[in-house]
């Protein structure tokens, strides 16, 4: 609890764990991580298949509950608490998976997280449309992110790509202040990876990104810090050059020299 | 070459909405075969269509001459084309291994299971946990690595570099060429343009359903900027 | 003579015995259950039935062919497994890719078609089915006696159930069948003839239950409703063990025979309701199953049915005008009587389709808010002597409170589960309004008085109780519309559609469920009330398991998930009731068969159909309907 204490006294660092730990019958995926999210950063988590990456993600998002070690957010020990509280707290997730409601239209979609981030979401009378302008922001959302012509299509009829986007967009509703995306390009074309850097590159004002992303050049373009995990450890850390030139690091992930 | 897919004037519908409308192209014996295209525009219903995993579709699909078209999927299994869907398709509830053995061998030919575990050794470790609980990449593993002991010889792959780290991807186009000197058939689906190029004998462009553009091997460099095009950047 | 905490030892082991005896009847049905839902994800609620059938076929075969045990024991199964087959090549077939409800409601249809066809020809009186000479007499093993026959019955089971576990736990066969259930599109491009091995294995499910069935002719009366009842605790058996393991389904079988003897000898007021007491600990403790994985996902989040896009505020203003004047209207034309009854049950269906429609957790139990709600109004007005309107607030209050506590327990289970999950909480409800004292068991609680609302509006006066009912019905309608269609409506279906992700957006969606599950009870509650006070009586019937079907078929034949389709649904309903009221059990078969023609042609009910073919006819409309998406079943 000392070592705790302490932790609280760095505000430069919005998520921070200690000997965060999580075993799967015997097999850690996640091993003694010592991780800081520094504020007002993006940060990129990569490594090789099977690193513990998306396991480290659940475990900040409290989908999994750690084996051992703890999870300082804003200085408070949240290691205890469950998922929607982190939700609340403005720690929020995009799955590796895309998840998106399949039975709701495009727009029903993203207003749902606006209904949550406008406290309505117990309205038990009212209606959507009068409210706060949900509505409307819904539709501009869906225009940022080049939806808009399928506002009304029901999410499950979109293609995989599309669906990733639609998740980004649902997420960003909800105005979280760190923003964990996990593998956001995957399935994702050129044109559509442009524009959700680009929107990334928009998002990151004011709040602090994690993500998790195979696409180096990407990871190159957006990151400020760079994690690299093996076998559920952090081997490296540090800015794209230093440990894009990792020897280490490029046997493990990279492989041979790659831009 | 001996043409081993044809599909010819291919419509195919989800429920009432057309998706494809009119693909024409073709993969010969031996040959790698990429569709390349924007997100929607028709890849994988087209694999799915080839497939007969779509209840309605029309137009001509012919293995090695034979129609397939009015097929049923087990039956265009048998024939000898092996799927690797998009959406990995792990069976949850099986281990490893049960998965892994799940695909009849349908033919001689196909890739001892040792032999297939040395090239994704990821799964060599974890072959008694369930389907469910590997890393989403050892799950892509899992599926690209499941089809190959199977013996069929036309291999139709949706986006098999998803989500897999660099140094697998490259392992990946190695086996993939590997493969193609064994000469297995590939039809291959990817947003990766720089997966494909150096692998690919042909590429074919799609743009809403229909193929726009056809690119050879060893032009795509030459046109990589066309590419970039058709594909949005 | 020895006694065991006051109890004679013999008794205890008799008893003990017995337990064990039904236990395996258990096992070998829950199993059949396990294997059929595992392989194909339907719940078939037809296992009762096929259970049923068997024994009837035995009792058959042996008075009008003169054809004994032994052979029954071989072809009673063999022919219910080919009928089975028949079921699932030519009905169940066509469900495949949809929602897994709808084969569950298809089964249940069939169930009652059968049940009710048999009940017919041979009436529904239990029949003595002699034990074959081989295995007459028993033997005396000390401290009890043991009837060679049941010594049969376990060791038969027995075999049956490990043979079962070994060839879908270790065998390719079973992988197949394991995989198919999660994929079947895929496992069939791998080269496997899917279609055919699940037809396969649907036959060789219902053969388990017909000769369980056969096995069970001696033990027990052979009725056609012998299957029914026993179906309801095999449920609940299945639930307290968790679907996910077949050796699991076995173990907990047997576990609660023994549970049911020992509490026969010790406290036998509550031997037949300890089985869903013990499945509300096992929701609590472990909410998965003593043996259940944390696989839950039920009703894959995949295939959401075609939603009706909300209407405008104004659309849905003309539709409460129009619906008032044509019920103000109505009885002039209509027997005023009717229209009410209609109006009751409209506000039941209306209510089950606010958490079955719109939060997609179908209850199979929705008929215990009904039935608590007027009993304890009922009670108010007659006994406490309280005014309508309070005895109205005290059933509601009940049913609420009533569906506060099942909603709690029954939500940590999703999609089947939960379906099976109310269906036994309110069978519980069911034994407790028998045997309870104030409730006149199985005469009901009759002379309930109208009373005199707030004290001064007569409602012995036909018109002032007209108006009163339709002021109701309408009151709650529009509460359930303003509700769908509020952000708390819209989350709901959120939630139904992919929990995890609600759960990642900050959504408690434990908490909506249970706030959503009780104001539907409550609402249910509201209609079980008023109809006490208009009929003046509550009864068994309104908390029976058939009046949770009844309003199952109200809603899915109107159209779930719309607003209107329950109301016109009930209107439906009741009125064939009516007309058919001479027909006596005919009337069974024939809701059954409504119940498969509304799964197999028109899933999306009257209502549902009505738009989306409205909404075709309309070129410009926003993009085409989705249809529910089948899969492709051979060509
Ligand atoms: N189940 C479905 N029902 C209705 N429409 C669908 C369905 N699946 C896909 N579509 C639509 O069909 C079109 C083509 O989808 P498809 O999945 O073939 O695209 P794709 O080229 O594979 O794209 P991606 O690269 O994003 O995977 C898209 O517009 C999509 O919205
Ligand atoms: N629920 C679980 N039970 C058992 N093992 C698990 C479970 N979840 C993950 N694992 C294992 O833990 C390891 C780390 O998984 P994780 O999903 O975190 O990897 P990842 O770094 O996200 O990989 P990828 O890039 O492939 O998505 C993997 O080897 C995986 O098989
Ligand atoms: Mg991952
Ligand atoms: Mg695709």
């Amino acid at each position: 609890m000392a070592e705790i204490a302490e932790h609280i006294k760095d505000p430069r660092f919005v998520l921070q764990t200690r000997n965060l730990t999580r075993q799967f019958d015997g097999f850690f995926a996640v091993k003694n991580v010592n991780f800081r999210l520094a504020r007002d950063s993006v940060h990129a988590v990569i490594g090789p298949n099977g690193a513990g990456k998306t396991t480290l993600f659940n475990l900040l998002t409290k989908h999994l509950a750690p084996t051992d070690g703890a999870i300082l957010h804003e200085g408070e020990d949240v290691t205890r608490l469950k998922m929607p509280a982190m939700a609340k707290r403005g720690v929020v997730r995009s799955f590796q998976i895309s998840a998106v409601f399949a039975g709701l239209t495009v727009q029903e979609n993203v207003e749902v997280a606006l209904l949550r981030s406008s406290g309505i979401a117990w309205s038990v009378l009212g209606r959507i449309s009068k409210r706060s302008g949900v509505t409307e922001r819904a539709a501009a959302l869906l225009r940022r992110f080049g939806l808009a012509e399928h506002a009304a299509t029901m999410a499950g009829n979109l293609s995989y790509g599309r669906k990733r986007v639609l998740e980004l967009a649902t997420t960003l509703a909800l105005e979280p202040k760190v923003l964990l995306l996990d593998e956001p390009m995957a399935g994702l074309g050129r044109e559509d990876i442009g524009r959700v850097t680009a929107l990334i590159q928009e998002a990151r004002q004011g709040r602090t990104v994690l993500l998790v992303e195979h696409n180096m050049n990407v990871v190159a373009q957006l990151a400020d810090t760079i994690t690299v995990m093996v076998r559920g450890e952090i081997l490296a850390e540090g800015p794209y050059d230093e440990v894009a030139a990792n020897p280490d690091v490029i046997a493990a992930y990279t492989g041979r020299a790659h831009g | 070459m001996a043409e081993a897919l044809s599909v010819r004037r291919l419509e195919a519908w989800y429920g009432e909405s057309k998706v494809v409308h009119g693909m024409d192209f073709s993969v010969g014996e031996g040959e790698v075969v990429a569709l390349l295209g924007r997100n929607g525009a028709g890849k994988t219903t087209t694999l799915k269509a080839i497939m007969g995993l779509l209840q309605r579709r029309t137009g001509s699909i012919r293995l090695d001459g034979e129609e397939i078209i009015g097929a049923a999927p087990f039956d265009v299994a048998r024939k000898g084309i092996a799927f690797c869907p998009e959406e990995r398709g792990i069976f949850a509830s099986l281990s490893v291994r049960e998965n892994l053995l799940l695909p009849p061998k349908i033919a001689e030919g196909g890739i001892a299971l040792d032999e297939v575990l040395n090239l994704f050794p990821n799964l060599k470790e974890r072959l008694d946990s369930q389907g469910s609980k590997l890393s989403g990449g050892e799950q892509q593993m899992l599926a690209l690595a499941r089809i190959l002991r199977t013996g069929a010889r036309v291999l139709l792959l949706d986006e098999p570099t998803e989500g897999l780290a660099p140094v697998i991807i490259q392992q990946i186009g190695r086996m993939l060429s590997h493969l193609k000197s064994l000469g297995f058939t590939i039809l291959l689906v990817e947003q990766n343009a720089g997966f494909v190029c150096g692998l690919a004998d042909r590429h074919y462009v799609v743009e809403t359903g229909r193929v726009v553009d056809e690119i050879a091997g060893d032009e795509f460099e030459r046109r990589l900027e066309s590419v970039n095009n058709y594909l949005g950047l | 003579m020895t006694t065991i905490f006051g109890v004679p030892s013999a008794v205890l082991f008799g008893q003990l015995l017995l337990g064990l005896v039904n236990g395996a009847f258990y096992a070998m049905l829950s199993l059949g259950l396990a294997v059929i839902f595992g392989m194909m994800n339907i719940v078939n609620f037809a296992h009762g039935a096929q259970y049923m059938m068997g024994a009837m076929l035995a009792w058959l075969l042996f008075n009008f062919l003169g054809i004994g045990y032994w052979s029954a024991l071989v072809i009673a199964p063999l022919s219910v497994g080919l009928m089975g087959i028949a079921v699932e090549r030519f009905l169940l077939r066509r469900l495949y890719g949809l929602d897994h409800l709808y084969g569950m409601l298809l089964t249940f249809g069939l169930a009652l078609m059968a049940q009710g066809a048999l009940s017919n020809w041979f009436g529904s009186s239990g029949q003595p089915y002699a034990i074959p000479a081989e295995l007459a007499g028993g033997r005396n093993l000390g401290f009890m006696f043991l009837p060679n026959y049941r010594a049969w019955v376990l060791a038969a089971s027995l075999v049956v159930c490990l043979g079962t576990w070994y060839v879908v736990e270790r065998t390719r066969l079973g992988a197949y069948l394991r995989a198919a259930t999660e994929n079947p599109m895929l496992v069939q491009a791998f080269g496997i003839r899917v279609p055919r091995m699940i037809m396969l294995t649907y036959g060789a499910g219902v053969a388990l239950a017909a000769m369980a069935g056969v096995l069970a002719a001696p033990v027990y009366q052979v009725s056609p409703s012998m299957g029914a009842d026993l179906l309801i605790v095999v449920f609940a058996v299945v639930v307290i063990g968790g679907m996910g393991s077949i050796m699991g389904s076995i173990v907990t079988g047997f576990l609660v025979g023994l549970i049911e003897g020992l509490t026969k000898a010790f406290y036998p007021e509550l031997s037949s309701t300890v089985v869903f007491l013990v499945m509300a600990v096992v929701l609590m403790l472990r909410p998965a199953g003593l043996f259940g994985s944390r696989l839950d996902n039920a009703g894959g989040p995949h295939e959401a049915p075609a939603e009706a896009p909300s209407s405008s505020p104004r659309t849905q203003m003309v539709l409460v005008v129009t619906l008032a004047a044509s019920l103000i209207v109505a009885p002039l034309v209509i027997y005023p009587g009717f229209m009410m009854k209609a109006m009751i049950f409209a506000l039941f269906a209306s209510a089950f389709n606010l958490i079955a429609g719109y939060g997609r957790l179908v209850s199979f139990g929705h008929a215990m808010f009904l039935g608590s709600a007027g009993y304890v109004c009922g009670h108010a007005a007659k006994v406490w002597g309280l005014t309508p309107e309070l005895a109205i607030l005290t059933g509601t209050a009940t049913a609420a409170l009533l569906g506060l506590v099942s909603g709690w327990l029954a939500i940590r289970r999703s999609g089947i589960y939960f379906a099976m999950v109310t269906l036994a909480f309110a069978q519980m409800i069911y034994f407790v309004a028998l045997q309870a004292p104030f409730t006149g068991g199985e005469n009901g609680l009759q002379g309930v008085p109208r009373g005199m609302l707030f004290g001064w509006i007569d409602l012995s006066n036909p018109v002032n109780l007209y108006v009163f009912v339709t002021v109701i019905f309408l009151g709650g309608f529009v509460l359930i519309m303003r509700l769908v269609d509020s952000p708390f409506g819209r989350v709901l279906r959120a939630i139904s559609n992919h929990e995890a992700r609600a759960q990642s957006l900050g959504f408690e969606i434990d908490h909506y469920k249970c706030v959503a599950f009780t104001l539907s009870a409550a609402l249910a509650g509201l209609a079980g009330s008023t109809k006490a006070i208009v009929t003046q009586i509550a009864s068994l019937t309104d908390a029976h398991w058939s009046m949770s079907g009844e309003v199952l078929l109200m809603t899915f034949l109107g159209g779930v998930g719309t607003l209107l389709g329950p109301v016109i649904g009930a209107f439906v309903v009741v009125a064939m009731q009516n007309y058919l009221a001479g027909l006596g059990q005919w009337v069974a078969v024939i809701h059954g068969l409504i119940f498969a023609v509304c799964v197999l042609a028109f899933r999306r009910g009257i209502v549902g159909e009505a738009a989306a073919w409205w909404r075709r006819r309309k070129p410009h409309g926003a993009g085409p309907v989705p249809a529910p998406v089948q899969a492709a079943s051979g060509k």
